[in-house]
């Protein structure tokens, strides 16, 4: 069966653009095969085609330089910055597709440092850390409560010199207590060391490098005049032991009295005496005073709530590990110098892509630096650079 | 290769240079179409850039479950149609009209101030007198047609994504192609036009 005019004129179309299925074609050409008609219209067409084709191709040009380097440079401008997820992963953390899905277009460089601490202490692994921390605290104060109660039937030999001593004070068995309790929050968790310091130093708790020169409040004073009965003897014979020898001798009965004493016997003997442990030393300042560089950098999280969790924390432990950071210049909009002039120096030494890179990772980092806008424009530069560099 | 698609969604996380690599694929063909289409070059340069601009502000919004080219050049689809809206409503000067109420020669058209970009070589003249017949013809399509011709012709677009980015269906596109060489042909004389014996 041959196809009829109005068919042949749908489907020439497809048979000029080579769009017809094997069926059709056989059936197209059958129809060209029997009507000279059909083979001239479908020969006009095809001179059509061309001459409008050759035609256009020659009044073809290429898109106005200016107007090309105006849109890359307003792209440039409003790329978005890396998501704290990408950080993340680079980092080695497990990346989060939701806070990439969930950015807005105002999120990043807009964000400010407050909106990001707020979303870091609402975030639900926060809250879990932080109620642990908290349940974990009143543990320990409980336990601090209790054991007096449990220690009135001991008979405590020699504990009461020992309490009377003013180096009772520096026993190690808050500082036990503290360093149990950095063993049950992450060591990531900045929020639970400062959760801890809500609740001031424990009683009788060693005090920090940072509080010795302080008077001590009523209510510590209060807390160390009740000290004598919430003293351990595990307490009572380490400050008896700091006294006799400077190199620890632990007992036999402090061993067994408190499994957490093992961990305060091994760290004493390797720090020296005058020192505090440093974990006493975190919880007994705020986050704002100073900044203790944690050990390492935890696994990564399972959850996905942990993952967005960890932003502001985790770039300051990225920099800490790269040196790039100490205590004293620690700021959270201002890049450290170190950082601003590696990436000077790779764009000195012509390696623009790297250049590019370090740039965006400042800016993506330190959005609210002042010399953000000269990273930008450097960053800008590097690509640019980059980009039209053969 | 990498598509368009992959390119954008490298942009979202902040690779300009993924951008760039869009552009230096997509300008040309984009410029090309919307110079054909509104036959001003400058309104096209101004077209053309608010089109990567909507996609530079509205990158955020992307979703790559549509391709990249559909997107971009239904943005520039919009913008050429509303542009065409605003100019139905717009007083225009004709060429032929007087150029100025002050100006001393009552006899100087606008026309007249209008620089010449006409080159005076002969065998260019005539190679853009063609090109001009051909402009006029596509000019005088309608609208739907038109579009669907410069999509297939300059963008090279297949046919199901000229519906996708039309809204309409693909054998509705194709039968707005067919028209619209059935009048080019007309238009450029190829109607008369007898081929050689042996195709007969």
């Amino acid at each position: 069966m041959t196809w009829t005019r109005e068919q042949f004129r749908e489907h020439v179309v497809d048979y000029l653009y080579d769009e017809l299925s094997d069926l059709d074609r056989t059936e197209f050409e059958r129809c060209l095969t029997g009507s000279e008609e059909c083979r001239r219209e479908l020969w006009q067409l095809q001179q059509t085609v061309l001459t409008a084709r050759a035609r256009l191709a020659a009044d073809t040009r290429p898109a106005p330089r200016h107007v090309r380097e105006h849109i890359l440079a307003f792209a440039d401008q409003h790329a978005q910055p890396p998501a704290h997820t990408d950080l993340i992963a680079h980092a080695g953390y497990a990346p989060s597709t939701d806070r990439a899905e969930r950015r807005t277009p105002h999120d990043g460089q807009a964000e400010n440092i407050f909106q990001r601490l707020i979303a870091w202490l609402i975030s639900p692994a926060k809250l879990t850390v932080l109620s642990v921390a908290a349940v974990a605290a009143l543990a320990v104060l409980s336990k601090q409560h209790t054991a007096p109660e449990q220690s009135n039937g001991v008979p405590q030999s020699g504990s009461s010199a020992t309490v009377e001593s003013p180096t009772a004070e520096a026993a190690p068995v808050p500082a036990t207590a503290s360093q149990a309790e950095s063993e049950t929050i992450s060591p990531d968790d900045e929020a639970g060391s400062s959760a801890l310091s809500t609740f001031g130093p424990f009683p009788g708790a060693a005090p920090s490098t940072d509080d010795k020169g302080s008077q001590p409040s009523a209510a510590a004073l209060e807390r160390r005049e009740a000290a004598p009965l919430q003293t351990s003897p595990a307490a009572g014979a380490n400050a008896a032991r700091k006294r006799a020898s400077s190199k620890p001798k632990p007992s036999i009965e402090s061993d067994y009295s408190s499994p957490a004493l093992d961990l305060s016997e091994g760290k004493a003997s390797q720090a020296p005496a005058s020192e505090p442990p440093q974990s006493a030393a975190v919880s007994g300042r705020g986050p704002a005073d100073t900044y203790a560089p944690r050990p390492a950098v935890p696994a990564a999280p399972t959850s996905t709530d942990s993952t967005r969790a960890v932003p502001r924390v985790q770039t300051r432990h990225d920099s800490l590990a790269r040196g790039a950071r100490t205590q004293s210049t620690y700021h959270p909009t201002h890049a450290p110098n170190e950082v601003s002039h590696e990436a000077d120096e790779l764009m000195q030494a012509k390696r623009y892509p790297e250049a590019a890179v370090a740039y965006a990772r400042l800016l993506a980092q330190y959005p609210k630096d002042p010399r953000a806008a000269y990273w930008r424009k450097q960053r800008y530069l590097a690509r640019h650079i980059h980009v039209s560099d053969p | 290769v990498r598509s368009g698609e992959d390119l954008m969604a490298a942009y979202q996380r902040g690779d300009s240079a993924a951008f760039a690599e869009l552009m230096a694929r997509y300008e040309t063909p984009l410029w090309n179409f919307l110079r054909h289409s509104l036959r001003d070059d400058s309104l096209a340069e101004d077209l053309l850039q608010e089109t990567f601009m909507r996609v530079v502000k509205n990158a955020s919004h992307y979703q790559p479950t549509a391709r990249f080219s559909t997107w971009l050049y239904t943005i520039a689809r919009n913008l050429c149609i509303d542009h065409q809206r605003a100019a139905a409503h717009r007083k225009t000067r004709s060429l032929d009209g007087k150029n100025s109420d002050r100006d001393s020669d009552p006899d100087r058209q606008l026309h007249d101030t209008v620089a010449n970009a006409q080159p005076t070589i002969e065998h260019t003249a005539i190679h853009r007198e063609l090109i001009q017949q051909l402009n006029t013809a596509v000019d005088a399509l309608p609208t739907s047609q038109r579009e669907v011709f410069l999509m297939r012709e300059v963008l090279e677009l297949p046919f199901a994504e000229i519906a996708a980015t039309v809204g309409a269906s693909e054998a509705t596109v194709k039968s707005r192609m067919r028209y619209a060489l059935e009048a080019l042909r007309n238009a450029l004389g190829e109607r008369h036009a007898q081929p050689p014996e042996v195709m007969l």
